[in-house]
């Protein structure tokens, strides 16, 4: 039945290819230099910029065919990337529903956005429109942000854990960019904290309307400077796919925490367990404790006490990437865009090449080691500027390659000396796994 | 050529009983009472079409049954390639989209509109005009029981009242 299945769907992908049911884009592959990878499959035909021109729409939603979207998602195409700040054309989208826009959302229109900060654990609820938000103090900082289903494709093609549900995303699930936000440190001044808050439930109110997770007051007061309500990136408002007018942002932790179209934030003097934060977005698995409701404790989109067998995800771990596509043998669903069809290894012609990837941490990167073929670990270069937490950064190394099918590894070191694992504990939601990725190439 | 009337299905009890297995009962029924001209009528048309006359008997209006029906004959042409003939889940999408709690998410009529408007067709979103948008979002709504006490045709002006209600 599998196999049936996998065939039905290497011939559906096989006639979008060919044009027969419908082209999408087909990625044109590069590693760092424009020849390295001489790849088949024709040109980037139509940018997301250019299709949401044509269409009026969001529309960006490249992952794949076969995936259970429901939304609009579109994949970064790590293997391309070049650049320190990712261009907003460029960074990746998961959205759990279409993007809402101001044509159909009217309260998404800067002239009528408002958001509501409420609830038992502020001295004094306050409504703020977009044009308050400005006038308030407002933090720049450079920060990547990641789906805690990044990574997921290597529970399946490095650990064989074909239990693990979710979206097929590769390495491209992350991208760097400049966030202009007010932090919660302004917010709260505003708002009175009062000492009992426990939880603040970050809700879109546009979006679905399951969108809104929780986070603990005491995470967002161990850097309130650093969360805040976040209305520019790459010093450009926001765009619709990444939360226009205005969005959450914490960085450090995986995209779910930055709620998108934000209109309310409520604090409580209890926790709440909602769907992003006890069906989604969870820790579920043998190695990882579940979480233990109090008896005041808020329950919200259907969920009970009983839905809780996780702990909700919080921080990102340290990865690392080459710019080079993972050769997808084992994923339940190859994406239909991917460069590479299932089981086929990325081509590079012999000689002299410098490899160049991305390593990230939510406490900045230290260093990055890279290894041929199982031998000894060497180190690689960063490529300047390197800033530190919440950030990635670049890395190259030379590599004379011979023909052949060869294995490269790489692996990142944070700040705090931790190093990426050779593999990552199951967990049922595919979450967070930062093992140290493996790229087969075929040189000739 | 099969004929393009109309139908419906809505009572729980009708739409419980149309599983696959019961699909093929009445299209070989079907088939038995067709001309000679009709024996071609492929299954899916058989059963929209006795929905489309179930909805009619209880008093759906013409504009209503011309506007689901139009979103079958879209269904057919653009989406039954992933969804299957009948939304029942297909090589391209298995979820089933018609009889299951997987569209029960987007809340209304006028949501589901968006999302169909914007992310579909899967290979070319934004290719269907919005009246061919409505069309098919309609067709789904019925088939899927949510457009019961509804007059005028779906539409930006009343689907944001319209509930997706498991």
């Amino acid at each position: 039945m599998t196999r049936k299945l996998d065939q039905i769907e290497r011939d559906l992908v096989q006639k979008v290819k060919r044009g027969e049911i419908g082209r999408r884009d087909l990625f044109r592959v590069s590693a760092a230099g424009a020849t390295a990878l001489a790849m088949g499959g024709g040109s980037l035909a139509v940018t997301a910029g250019a299709a949401r021109a044509d269409t009026g729409g969001p529309n960006y939603k490249d992952m794949g065919r076969v995936m259970p979207i429901g939304g609009a998602n579109a994949t970064g195409r790590w293997f391309d990337y070049s650049t320190l700040i990712t261009p907003v054309e460029q960074f990746y989208v998961r959205n759990h529903y279409p993007t809402p826009r101001a044509a159909d959302y009217p309260e998404l229109d800067p002239a009528n956005w408002k958001v509501r900060i409420h609830g038992a654990g502020v001295a004094n609820p306050i409504e703020l429109s977009y044009e308050d938000l400005l006038a308030l103090p407002s933090r720049s900082i450079f920060a990547t942000m990641e789906c805690h289903g990044n990574g997921r494709n290597l529970f399946w093609e490095q650990q064989g854990m074909m239990d693990v549900t979710g979206g097929p995303w590769g390495l491209g699930a992350v991208g760097l960019a400049e966030w202009t936000y007010v932090p919660m440190s302004v917010i709260f001044d505003l708002v009175g904290l009062q000492d009992t808050a426990v939880e603040a439930l970050f809700q879109s109110g546009v979006d679905g309307e399951d969108m809104r997770r929780p986070m603990p007051v005491a995470d967002i007061l161990e850097r309130p400077d650093d969360i805040g309500l976040a209305y520019m990136m790459n010093g450009l408002p926001l765009q619709p796919d990444h939360g226009f007018p205005v969005r959450a942002l914490v960085p450090g932790w995986g995209g779910t925490a930055s709620i998108k179209w934000l209109t309310e934030i409520r604090i409580e003097p209890h926790r709440f367990w909602a769907r992003l934060n006890v069906r989604n977005e969870a820790y579920i698995g043998p190695e990882h404790a579940a979480d233990t409701p109090g008896p005041h404790d808020e329950y919200l989109d259907g969920v009970t006490a009983a839905d809780v067998v996780g702990t909700m995800v919080r921080w990102m771990n340290v990865k690392s990437t080459l710019t080079v596509p993972l050769v997808l043998d084992q994923s339940p669903n190859l994406p239909s865009n991917y460069p590479l069809d299932r089981g086929e290894l990325p081509v590079m012609t012999a000689g002299q090449h410098t490899m160049a990837g991305y390593a990230w941490a939510p406490d900045g990167v230290r260093e990055v080691h890279y290894r041929l073929n199982g031998s000894g670990w060497q180190r690689a270069a960063l490529v300047p500027p390197n800033l530190g937490r919440y950030t990635w950064v670049r890395f190259e190394f030379p590599w004379d390659a011979t023909a052949g099918v060869h294995e490269i590894e790489t692996r990142a070191t944070d700040n705090s000396g931790v190093t990426q694992p050779a593999t990552y504990p199951f967990n049922l939601l595919g979450m967070t796994n930062n093992a140290i990725p493996r790229f087969r190439i075929e040189v000739v | 050529m099969p004929v393009r009337v109309l139908i419906p299905l809505r009572s729980p009890q009708v739409r419980a009983a149309l599983t696959l297995a019961t699909s093929a009962m009445v299209a070989v029924a079907m088939m038995a009472h067709a001309t000679t001209d009709d024996t071609t009528l492929p299954e899916p048309e058989v059963i929209v079409t006795e929905r489309l006359e179930t909805w009619r008997g209880q008093g759906m209006s013409d504009a209503l049954l011309a506007q689901i029906s139009d979103g079958a004959t879209v269904f057919r042409d653009t989406c039954a390639v992933c969804h299957g003939a009948l939304g029942e889940g297909g090589a391209g999408y298995a979820t089933p989209i018609i009889d299951t709690a997987a569209l029960d998410k987007f809340r209304t009529g006028h949501r589901l509109f968006l999302y169909n408007r914007d992310m579909m067709p899967f290979n070319e979103p934004g290719s269907l005009p919005p009246e061919t948008v409505w069309q098919v979002t309609a067709f789904l709504m019925a088939m899927n029981g949510w457009l019961d006490g509804l007059d005028a045709p779906l539409g930006a002006d009343n689907a944001r009242d319209v509930a997706i209600a498991p």
